[in-house]
């Protein structure tokens, strides 16, 4: 019995890993909905795991098991996810070639990025992982913390705009 | 049919994990500027929430007071009333004359408390485009505002590595100000903001964006705490005496400019952003930011993010320094020897720390300083707290 509900987690969290990159690639291509997809776009998962913590993968895989009225095993979960790793970030040899051109590495020369101002890169939904970081985003780690700074400069110096639309006034300037 | 169930079942779960964290945020900011100038504590408190992966909310509530002094032209002795011919012959409000001459002096401002409340509210299409729509309100005892913004942001490209922007706010504020007299009135004024954006990720640890924008205010867009001296002979004795007046500016202002930020992640635990904004108005005043902020993890946990900026403006063409050879204006036209207006360049520099705890609360500290070229300094602490449910 427990070996068939470890199968059946196995499965469950497979064809999780498969939904989750044809639920990326509908938001892509919202017009295709063709089941073969689902092969074709089935390393989208991989990537959306990659780019989460732990506790989301452990949410997902608790959540799938409550919906099939299976009780959720912790050790079960850590070793699905450690799966799920690893098949995000493969160490075969075979495949290590292919994802080593996908995603981003540590050691490539920082100097590349500057070849980057005048070439843009197609770069898939799957290798966001580092530009989805939050800091990464323009507002950056605390977006509130930034307001501070910009009310102190908008009260201090007679320039405005550029900094987005939003917000109030304010009778400091 | 098996494929299909475990297709629906299990989007549903996918869909949990690209929604973005549900969070509340409290920020402090004690800012204190130098010769006893103007001091202020500010405090925030906004809550984000996604109900789906379609829609996100966010509202913020601000409490700041104000305090301390700002400077001014003001009489050295005692001021008498200005001749009716003197306050007839002027575009501005005449305060009076002081025989014994005037000299810049911190104006002790009331103790003021300023409220602020915002929403915003995005919801992205079918096709992740995104529009958000924002309304913003504030008031103080001599200020009010309420502004109201729409900004639509749609994918250029399949992979969404490139989008656009459109975006436009409306600010109607008024504004409480002195009359020759000293007693009060509200003025309306106007602010206007376009903005037409691009971005672009250029590699899966780089990208721009930049922006050109429009302003345009209307209305009354002076301060009426400034003062300048305006010279006008209201003897007829062939002497020009000088008369402590309210600054005057233009009813309107147009500007507009570029802006561009480039972000990139050099290395797992190296980022920076770097941006450039350039600025020019019909007042004269054209400017130059030049923006440095970079992220370090030092570990799982600890962050720390270090910020250098640099500002640099020409003057307004109707300011004065009020330091000049000849700081007084004539008895008609615009008119302004406020600082801010003036030819001058600032430094900013800014060192924080962030701490995640279970990726669930984020806490955070800063330390900031800024110097104007005048000699103006300020400096400010803020910290606070994120919450992530």
């Amino acid at each position: 019995m427990a070996k068939l509900i470890k199968y059946t987690q196995l499965v469950i969290m497979a064809s999780g890993l498969s939904a989750c990159g044809h639920y990326q690639y509908l938001q892509d291509n919202p017009e295709n909905t063709s089941e073969n997809t689902l092969n074709r776009y089935s390393h989208n998962s991989m990537a959306i795991l990659a780019t989460h913590n732990t506790e989301a993968i452990e949410t997902q895989a608790t959540s799938v098991a409550n919906d099939k009225q299976l009780k959720p095993n912790p050790e079960r979960i850590i070793k699905l996810n450690k799966t799920a790793t690893k098949m995000a970030y493969p160490s075969n040899k075979l495949t290590s070639h292919y994802f080593a051109k996908k995603l981003p590495q540590a050691d490539q020369p920082i100097w590349d990025n500057f070849l980057h101002i005048f070439t843009a890169e197609k770069v898939k939904p799957w290798q966001k992982a580092t530009l989805a970081k939050a800091t990464m985003k323009p507002g950056g780690l605390n977006p509130d913390s930034e307001k501070f700074n910009q009310k102190i400069y908008a009260s201090k110096e007679s320039s405005r705009g550029g900094l987005g639309v939003a917000g109030g006034g304010c009778g400091c300037n | 049919m098996k494929n299909k169930t475990s297709l629906a079942l299990l989007t549903a779960a996918a869909s949990a994990l690209v929604q973005a964290d549900d969070k509340i945020s409290v920020q402090y900011l004690s800012y204190q500027e130098n010769d006893k100038r103007i001091a202020v504590d500010d405090y925030t408190l906004s809550i984000e929430s996604n109900p789906s992966v379609d829609h996100q909310i966010k509202v913020t509530a601000g409490l700041d007071t104000i305090s301390g002094a700002s400077p001014a032209w003001q009489p050295k002795v005692t001021m008498t009333t200005a001749p009716d011919t003197v306050k007839a012959a002027s575009s501005s409000n005449i305060y009076g004359i002081d025989s014994a001459g005037y000299s810049v002096q911190n104006v002790t401002v009331p103790v003021e408390q300023r409220d602020s409340a915002g929403i915003s509210w995005l919801s992205r299409d079918k096709k992740r485009h995104e529009l958000t729509i924002g309304l913003d309100y504030s008031e103080e005892p001599d200020y009010k505002s309420n502004a109201v913004s729409a900004n639509y942001l749609w994918f250029a490209d399949r992979y969404k590595n490139r989008s656009y922007s459109l975006g436009a706010s409306l600010q109607s504020n008024q504004s409480l100000v002195f009359n020759s007299n000293y007693q009060t009135h509200w003025e309306d004024l106007i602010a206007t903001n376009i903005q037409l954006g691009i971005s672009q990720i250029m590699s899966q640890r780089s990208s721009i964006d930049g922006n050109l924008f429009i302003v345009y205010d209307t209305g009354y867009l002076s301060n009426h705490y400034q003062t300048i001296l305006r010279k006008f002979d209201g003897n007829n004795d062939g002497i020009l005496e000088s008369y402590l007046s309210a600054e005057e500016r233009p009813e309107s202002r147009q500007g507009g400019g570029v802006a561009g930020n480039w972000l990139v992640q050099w290395s797992n635990t190296i980022s920076t952003h770097t941006s450039i904004r350039l600025y020019q108005d019909d007042w004269g005043i054209r400017s130059q930011t030049f923006n440095g902020k970079s992220y370090i993890n030092l570990d799982k946990q600890w962050t720390l993010h270090l910020l250098a900026r640099h500002y640099q403006q020409s003057a307004a063409n109707f300011y004065k320094a009020p330091d000049s050879n000849n700081p007084e204006f004539h008895i008609t036209g615009y008119g302004s020897s406020d600082h801010r207006l003036g030819n001058y360049s600032a430094n900013s520099f800014e060192a924080g720390l962030a701490y995640e705890w279970k990726n669930l609360i984020i806490l955070n500290g800063q330390l900031g300083s800024y110097q104007h070229s005048t000699g103006f300094i300020a400096n400010w602490l803020s910290t606070g707290m994120i919450i992530k449910y």
